[in-house]
């Protein structure tokens, strides 16, 4: 693939990328954000969030809900459920991905910004996530009915009370953007995206795709992941993903850093309300950012690793500035997903270095991964929310524990501090296991 | 009516499984399947080899999907196709695992009352897992395995989990393809409900214990077509999806409105839908009541995420057969997620 869009390699015409020309777009085909909310290893909204990350706090502390003794990874980005939403405890069916999901999607004010649109067919929901995590009781409750030649005795475990009923529901990771959808009487279209690391990012894409393609006015998008659960951690340190050289907690995630060794997991959500700029301004609507353009690529390399030149990266990053028509000097700030893996850091660099060519030295990059962990689903919400809180107070966050960058990181990755940076323009990327990436270029939308 | 916004260019299915109602037990009606355009891949179900990371990653709904998308990537020209420019749109159900990829690992690290202690597993017991299982639990990965065996890299997105995911990942590629962002687009989705856990699963959740759940996957190529377009040939006109609790008729009139209004209002001259009574109602309410119904899951079980495509499949796979107009296609996961599609039969 060129830089500027397909090869056309097979004869025909490549893919007109250029009829897609925001300058020329009429308000109708323009995407404002209208309402954000976020609970985060950092705090339970979007403000404290952003504060205690510009002061470059850490949300990395030793693991709670389980005894994590043992585990080669002791750590993560746990939130507090309990202290969310006393008045709407978790429940049976939804679980604790819609106890986030509903906590963060209150706060930005989803309930009642969706409220004036009179045909409710054009309200939709856009959200990334996985649903709840399996339960360790639940697989050995399951087990004990499975004989030795691997027959299931469903009559004798439906019996067993210690079953849980609701599991199954808990677990699909449509049941709690649908039970958002009924609350705020969205009866559009409800699309849960699974694409592990990338999902957030590919719900606020698919988002802008509904309203630009006149499928909806207003979608409420995100993504929410309650990750912390045992049988999650011990999957992902099983994989060797996880950082196991770690001096404190919150030193363990170092996107960028020489002495990086593997992400920290966290949970979270993040929910934005997307509307048409039209109808925003006939709703007098505070318009808090507008989501530019997105690309997406697939690595299709190998299943385990990104691509060593970050081909795939490269394509939705440059997917993302094309569909918003702008260049590389329009960037102010990349907001990277940086998990602070081995193999993530470097390519997601080299990627950067290629889009932005020979500006890419002077573009603030940092990853918010160094303070809150990794979540998911829901990190490509979270870090476009905290894009845009950036671009509002004209503040770049920082990467936290930068000592010693790796040699083969060469941008400016915004070390320890915060910083005063007055920007417009952003980009903020999600790549995800499997090597699905998604990029998102962000406007400050004054 | 509109225009279309894509249309099938190959489909393919494929059931798998003993005890499951594969396509060989369908009624004589869908036997063209078997020997038309669609597709039946080979699908090695051997258990992957320890040093096959591939296969351990896939998973038996991976190589399924990973069959049936190569299949329809083959037949319908993909594959002569900037690789850039191929979308690929997936849905997926929860992915249980199999009872042997983890009961060796939770019967070592059992404790004296049967239940899991953390110790044994940290100190044997989880040698037992393959490093590549807990990443083949992801929805997504076994689509990013497909990507990489097909070398497919343009736009893409997993959705999950039910039937209307179908629906979810049929829209989304047809607008991409409509929208010029993808010359053309694969579509796959599995049902992969095999297996103790996921019987466990459905069964506490209400599932019959005496009705098999349906396996398999399905898939079709989406792209464009000049009109005219060859008889028999199948299109996506329009389509949503929306929500609604199990007997909620209302939730089935707004769904089946909304695409037919986004359709142009073409009068459906058959309606492929279960046949539950809220739908029952629903059609009435709308004056559709007389409209010719069949039901494809009375006849292969319940197919899930792949229910939608399965419909598709065996349309394309007869061409000629099928009443020319427009179809009406409407699927319902058991959480009340609705889907609709609105097709047209050239």
């Amino acid at each position: 693939m060129s830089a500027d869009g397909p090869a056309g390699a097979d004869g025909v015409p490549p893919v007109d990328w250029a009829r897609i020309d925001p300058a020329a777009r009429p308000d109708t085909q323009r995407v404002v954000v209208t309402g954000m909310g976020m609970v985060s290893s950092l705090g339970p909204d979007v403000e404290t969030t952003f504060e205690r990350a510009a002061r470059a706090e850490s949300g990395i502390r030793r693991l709670t809900r389980f005894d994590p003794t043992g585990l080669p990874c002791d750590i993560g980005g746990e939130i507090d459920h309990d202290a969310l939403d006393p008045d709407e405890p978790e429940d049976a069916v939804g679980g604790s991905a819609w106890h986030l999901l509903r906590t963060a999607a209150r706060q930005a004010g989803a309930y009642h910004l969706a409220q004036p649109i009179t045909d409710r067919r054009r309200v939709a929901v856009v959200m990334g996530g996985h649903g709840c995590t399996p339960l360790r009781r639940n697989y050995l409750h399951a087990a004990h009915y499975v004989d030795e030649q691997g027959d299931t005795h469903l009559e004798a475990l439906a019996r067993d009370m210690r079953y849980d009923r609701h599991q199954g529901l808990r677990r699909s990771p449509d049941t709690a953007p649908l039970l958002l959808a009924r609350q705020i009487d969205a009866r559009g279209p409800v699309l849960p995206i699974v694409s592990a690391c990338a999902a957030g990012t590919q719900a606020i894409g698919e988002g802008l795709r509904l309203i630009r393609d006149d499928r909806a006015d207003l979608v409420v998008v995100g993504g929410a992941e309650p990750l912390l659960y045992y049988t999650y951690v011990v999957g992902f340190a099983l994989l060797g993903a996880l950082t196991r050289r770690y001096a404190s907690p919150e030193t363990a995630s170092r996107p960028f850093d020489r002495k990086r060794s593997g992400f920290v997991i966290a949970e979270g959500a993040g929910v934005l309300v997307l509307e048409r700029l039209d109808g925003a301004k006939a709703r007098g609507r505070e318009v808090l950012g507008e989501v530019l353009g997105y690309g997406d690529s697939a690595d299709a390399f190998r299943i385990t690793d990104p691509h060593p030149q970050g081909r795939g990266a490269f394509a939705a990053i440059r997917g993302a500035m094309r569909d918003a028509a702008v260049h590389a000097e329009d960037i102010g700030y990349v907001n990277a997903h940086g998990t602070s893996t081995a193999m993530n850091d470097p390519i997601e660099s080299a990627a950067l270095e290629r889009a932005l060519g020979e500006v890419a030295a002077t573009v603030p990059v940092s990853s918010n991964k160094s303070m809150l962990g990794h979540a998911i689903g829901a990190a490509g919400a979270i870090e476009a929310i905290l894009t845009f809180e950036g671009m509002r107070r004209g503040v770049v966050l920082p990467t936290r524990n930068l000592d010693a960058p790796d040699r083969k990181c060469r941008l400016d990755y915004v070390p320890h501090e915060a910083r005063n940076h007055e920007h417009a323009i952003a980009l903020s990327n999600s790549f995800g296991f499997g090597g699905q990436n998604g990029c998102l270029c962000l406007g400050r939308g004054s | 009516m509109t225009e279309p916004l894509a249309t099938v260019l190959a489909s393919a299915f494929h059931a798998n499984g003993e005890g499951a109602p594969a396509w060989r037990d369908v009624p004589a009606d869908w036997g063209p399947l078997l020997a038309a355009r669609g597709r039946t891949p080979d699908v090695d179900d051997e258990p992957p080899g320890e040093d096959d990371p591939a296969l351990r990653v896939l998973g038996p709904h991976g190589r399924q999907l990973g069959a049936v998308l190569g299949a329809v990537h083959e037949a319908g020209g993909a594959a002569t196709l900037d690789r850039d420019a191929v979308g690929l749109f997936v849905a997926t159900d929860v992915v249980d695992p199999e009872p042997d990829d983890i009961l060796p690992a939770l019967r070592a690290s059992a404790d004296k009352e049967g239940g899991f202690d953390l110790t044994r597993f940290f100190a044997g017991g989880f040698r037992s897992l393959h490093p590549l299982w807990p990443l083949a639990q992801l929805n997504n990965v076994a689509v990013g395995q497909v990507a990489i065996d097909l070398a497919v890299r343009g736009e893409n997105a997993v959705f999950g989990s039910e039937a209307d995911a179908g629906v979810r990942a049929l829209l989304e590629a047809a607008w991409s393809v409509q929208e010029g962002h993808a010359r053309a687009a694969l579509v796959g989705a599995t049902a992969p409900r095999a297996g103790a856990f996921a019987e466990a699963r459905a069964y506490v959740e209400g599932w019959p214990a005496d009705r098999p759940l349906g396996q398999g996957a399905c898939a079709v190529l989406l792209g464009t077509s000049p009109a005219p377009r060859p008889r028999g040939a199948v299109s996506i006109l329009a389509g949503t999806t929306g929500h609604g609790t199990g007997d909620d008729a209302t939730a089935w009139e707004d769904v089946i409105e909304h695409a037919l209004s986004s359709a142009g209002g073409p009068t459906p001259v058959v309606v492929h839908a279960p046949g539950e009574p809220a739908l029952t109602e629903a059609l009435g309410a709308l004056g559709m009541a007389s409209i010719e119904r069949r039901d494809l899951e009375a006849g292969v079980g319940h197919l899930g995420p792949a229910s939608a495509l399965a419909v598709l499949a065996v349309l394309d796979a007869r061409p000629g057969n099928e009443p020319a107009g427009a179809h009406l296609l409407l699927v319902r996961g058991p959480n009340g997620g609705r889907g609709a599609l609105v097709l047209e039969v050239a």
